[in-house]
């Protein structure tokens, strides 16, 4: 009897400050969003008035405080860009377009200072444009959704013996694959990288500072990354040739540790 | 010809030597004029400037200077200079005096064989460049020949206050005059302060303007600020204006105290400070400046001192409360508003400049503008101020227009207290009308949401414009499944479900495997009332009639077959089941050895039982 009293008293009080937590986080929310919305509106008044290094160091200091959104990498990408920086200029329309796939100013504007840096551009075929209709999180959960429906539906039209659920779960089925198969192409863009060194970056043979520079890879450049190897990382380019390149001059569009 | 030729040469070798006898007479007589005359650079100065006159020394003492009407001589040093005039080396020492002038006018200086003449303008034809130099020493001590004759205090501070009473806020003119006495060499150490925390001075000139005045019939040198006081409180106030100066004087080697001021003032500045007038008369008198010429060329010392002005009261009254418009910012003074927009057409969601002017008399630090509203035609940014003319402050406001057509730019409304009027006056800017094309075909408001608000800046060089919502931010680029969280989150469900499954199997299996075992057992007694019935033996159809009943109604009331009693069955079955209740209790009456009564057809009853248990396997 005690043992039950003390697990119910337990349970009440894990629920009380459960409770307590979403209260002070509702709370806190739109506080915190005010606060940091002047910050916003400053970085954009800055850049509006052509203040393009103030705009990037709010922007910066925005994504440090409270993270990633696609307009803020797009407000980002178009403030390094009028100050002349390709490299992160590239690498923040690439981070908007992991968020907004379809979002067409990024496109526009990522295609507008590719052209601008004579930065090679490579029509993609079809499933990957396919996979960017939504981003790779709408796949991720749209499968998860999609897989849950179609087992429920199959399970439930064995247990009930209902046919019209095997007709639902078949179609969840079938958009649970292809959410999975969206991600997997997706999968392979996460691997990316962009040379954001200023001009250009030395490929190298091997990932030693004495090793022959092969070629070399410009501002803005996108690449796959396949390995890493102490301060060097293995790159391909769009052109498929791979080599070492200084892990300072390239960052992932997609952070391990964001 | 020889005969001639020589007598040639011979003429020609007395005329060289005529001539050069000749030419060393003449550079002798220069060299002598040279030596004799006094000189003075430049021969014109303006009043207030000060020129060199440099006398030749005689036995290495200076001469005496003639007194001149109007002028002072202020002895500088000594400079000596070698000269070699036909191979012939010469000393010529120069004492140097410093002239400075009381009065413009023409001067003739009678020293040497000729005198020198010497003019002075006015002081106003030279204002600017003395000015200029206001931070440069002023003129020297005070010449031998004005030393007896001077009166009055050698430096003093002046502030002049139009206002003594004023308003907290209220900008009041201000004008610090320091007075320095022609012939005191005084450099500035700083600037003029008021000397009351409740006040701030502002516009205060960097360089004071420099002039000459005669006051008693002495001739100062002023150096004049002018600026603006604000109070910050209310109450009040004494002010103690100071101004620090540097103080050059020569020590005379020969004199046991080298410091004149030490044994003036014992170090004690605020000594010298305290009576300015008092006190600089006794620097004339003691200073190095009084003594003979010889003490001249002693050692040169800088002492930092401080003037004080006469300490003024001031009465700062608040602002009053009834009537302050509820956009009064602090503003005092008189003012007024105008506003202009760049460019004079615009694009829609491209931003413009408003531009706020306010311009008057008053403390400008003071005012300040809210600028224009956001509404829902335009997009707006708090204002910024600007570097602003005299009398002039201006704000910068980036405002974007929402849409296309034609916008009206409110009007901008600023409020500030009129100190003379004594009220609070509201100015308006008027209202300006522009023209907005729309947005360009080529560049669609992007959609990052559908309700999200519409772009802030124009495409510039190609790009497309900024967003101005911060959309939804995430903690992560990472996508879901390559987080720690994802895969106990939808895997989670799916192992419940089957341990759900598998839970609820267990059990079905376990309940088929009791019911079966049941059966067959109830089955085992139902042989045994058979085999009872055939051998008529009634204690033993009982015992298995009652233990098959009570493993059926056990499991249909969840009970075990031992609690099972007639009483209890009595309790809960009907009048329709009194045979069942019956066989338990005789069951019951057997067991505790009690005799029962024969039925009156064993058969008859087993089949009752039969259909009864049937009836019951159904239900349970």
């Amino acid at each position: 009897m005690t043992d039950h009293h003390v697990t119910r008293k337990g349970f009440s009080w894990t629920t009380i400050l459960a409770r307590a937590a979403i209260i002070v986080a509702v709370l806190a929310g739109p506080a915190r969003a005010a606060a940091t919305t002047a910050s916003f509106d400053d970085a954009n008044r800055a850049y509006a008035e052509g203040h393009y290094g103030t705009a990037i160091t709010d922007f910066e200091s925005l994504v440090r405080a409270r993270g990633w959104s696609a307009p803020l990498l797009y407000d980002l990408g178009n403030a390094y860009a009028q100050a002349g920086r390709i490299g992160p200029a590239v690498l923040s329309y690439e981070r908007a377009r992991v968020l907004a796939p379809r979002n067409a100013d990024v496109a526009a504007n990522l295609a507008y200072v590719r052209a601008h840096a004579g930065l090679p551009s490579h029509p993609a075929a079809w499933y990957q444009i396919a996979s960017g209709y939504l981003s790779v999180t709408g796949w991720t959960w749209l499968a998860v959704i999609a897989l849950w429906l179609a087992a429920a539906s199959l399970l439930a039209a064995r247990r009930w013996h209902w046919r019209r659920l095997v007709h639902v779960g078949v179609v969840a089925l079938l958009l649970g694959v292809a959410g999975v198969s969206a991600i997997a192409v997706s999968e392979q863009g996460l691997n990316r990288a962009v040379v954001v060194a200023n001009k250009s970056a030395a490929v190298r043979v091997s990932p030693f500072d004495g090793a022959l520079s092969e070629s070399s890879l410009s501002e803005g450049e996108v690449v796959a990354v396949l390995g890493r190897h102490g301060d060097f990382v293995h790159v391909r380019d769009s052109r498929g040739r791979a080599g070492w390149v200084q892990s300072s001059t390239v960052q992932a569009i997609v952070p391990r540790t964001s | 010809m020889s005969a001639m030729q020589a007598k040639h040469k011979t003429m020609l070798g007395l005329a060289a030597t005529a001539w050069g006898l000749a030419m060393s007479l003449v550079a002798s007589a220069a060299l002598a004029d040279t030596d004799a005359n006094a000189q003075i650079r430049p021969s014109r100065i303006s009043l207030g400037q000060s020129a060199e006159l440099r006398v030749p020394a005689k036995s290495g003492r200076a001469p005496a200077l003639p007194q001149v009407d109007g002028l002072h001589f202020q002895q500088m040093g000594q400079r000596s200079e070698m000269r070699d005039i036909n191979g012939v080396v010469s000393k010529q020492d120069w004492i140097l005096y410093r002239v400075v002038a009381d009065r413009p006018g023409k001067f003739d200086i009678p020293i040497g064989p000729r005198p020198l003449a010497f003019e002075v303008t006015p002081a106003g034809a030279s204002t600017a460049s003395a000015a200029s130099q206001a931070a440069r020493p002023s003129p020297a001590s005070a010449s031998p020949a004005q030393r007896g004759s001077s009166e009055g205090p050698l430096a003093f501070l002046r502030v002049r206050l139009p206002n003594k009473k004023m308003f907290i806020g209220q900008a009041v003119p201000v004008t610090f005059k320091a007075y320095f006495r022609a012939g005191t060499e005084v450099t500035l150490a700083g600037a003029p302060s008021l000397g009351a925390s409740a006040f701030t001075v502002g516009n205060l000139d960097d360089s004071p303007h420099q002039s000459v005045e005669t006051i008693d019939g002495v001739p100062y040198r002023v150096a004049t600020w002018t600026g603006q006081i604000s109070a910050a409180m209310s109450g009040k106030f004494t002010t103690h204006a100071t101004l620090p100066i540097i103080a050059r004087y020569r020590v005379a080697p020969r004199q046991p105290a080298a410091d004149p001021f030490t044994s003036m003032f014992d170090d004690d500045e605020d000594v010298f400070s305290s009576s300015p007038s008092a006190m600089l008369r006794s620097f004339m008198k003691h200073s190095s400046f009084g003594g003979d010429l010889d003490d001249m060329f002693g050692q040169v010392r800088e002492r930092e001192m401080t003037l004080r002005a006469r300490a003024q009261g001031i009465q700062v009254q608040p602002l009053p409360r009834t009537g302050q418009p509820s956009n009064f910012g602090g503003a005092v003074g008189r003012f007024d508003v105008r506003t202009r927009l760049a460019p004079s057409t615009g694009i829609a969601f491209s931003p413009m400049t408003l531009t706020i002017e306010v311009s008057g008399q008053g403390n400008l630090d003071r005012v300040a503008v809210a600028g224009l509203p956001a509404s829902a035609d335009w997009k707006t940014y708090p204002p910024s101020a600007k570097q602003s003319a005299p009398g002039n402050k201006s704000f910068e406001q980036a405002v974007v227009p929402q849409r296309g057509g034609h916008l009206e730019l409110p009007a901008i409304s600023l409020s500030y207290f009129d100190p003379e009027q004594k009220r609070y006056i509201t100015r308006s800017s008027t209202p300006i009308d522009v023209e907005v094309a729309a947005a360009p075909t080529g560049s669609p408001v992007p959609t990052f949401a559908a309700t999200s608000p519409r772009p802030v800046s124009k495409p510039a060089a190609g790009l497309r414009p900024n967003r101005v919502d911060e959309g939804r931010f995430v903690a992560t680029l990472l996508p879901p499944y390559r987080r720690a969280w994802f895969w106990p989150v939808v895997t989670a469900p799916w192992l419940v479900l089957a341990a759900g499954v598998t839970r609820s199997r267990v059990r079905h299996h376990s309940a088929r495997s009791h019911r079966r075992a049941t059966k067959e057992t109830i089955d085992r007694y139902r042989q045994a009332m058979k085999g009872a019935v055939a051998a008529e033996d009634t204690q033993r159809f009982y015992e298995a009639a009652a233990a098959g009943l009570c493993i059926r109604l056990g499991q249909i009331w969840h009970m075990h077959p031992d609690d099972v009693t007639a009483a209890e069955a009595a309790a809960r079955l009907g009048p329709g089941d009194a045979s069942i209740v019956a066989v338990l209790s005789a069951a019951e009456q057997l067991r505790y050895g009690a005799a029962v009564a024969e039925p009156a057809s064993l058969a008859g009853l087993k089949a009752s039982i039969d259909q009864r248990l049937e009836q019951l396997e159904v239900r349970s």
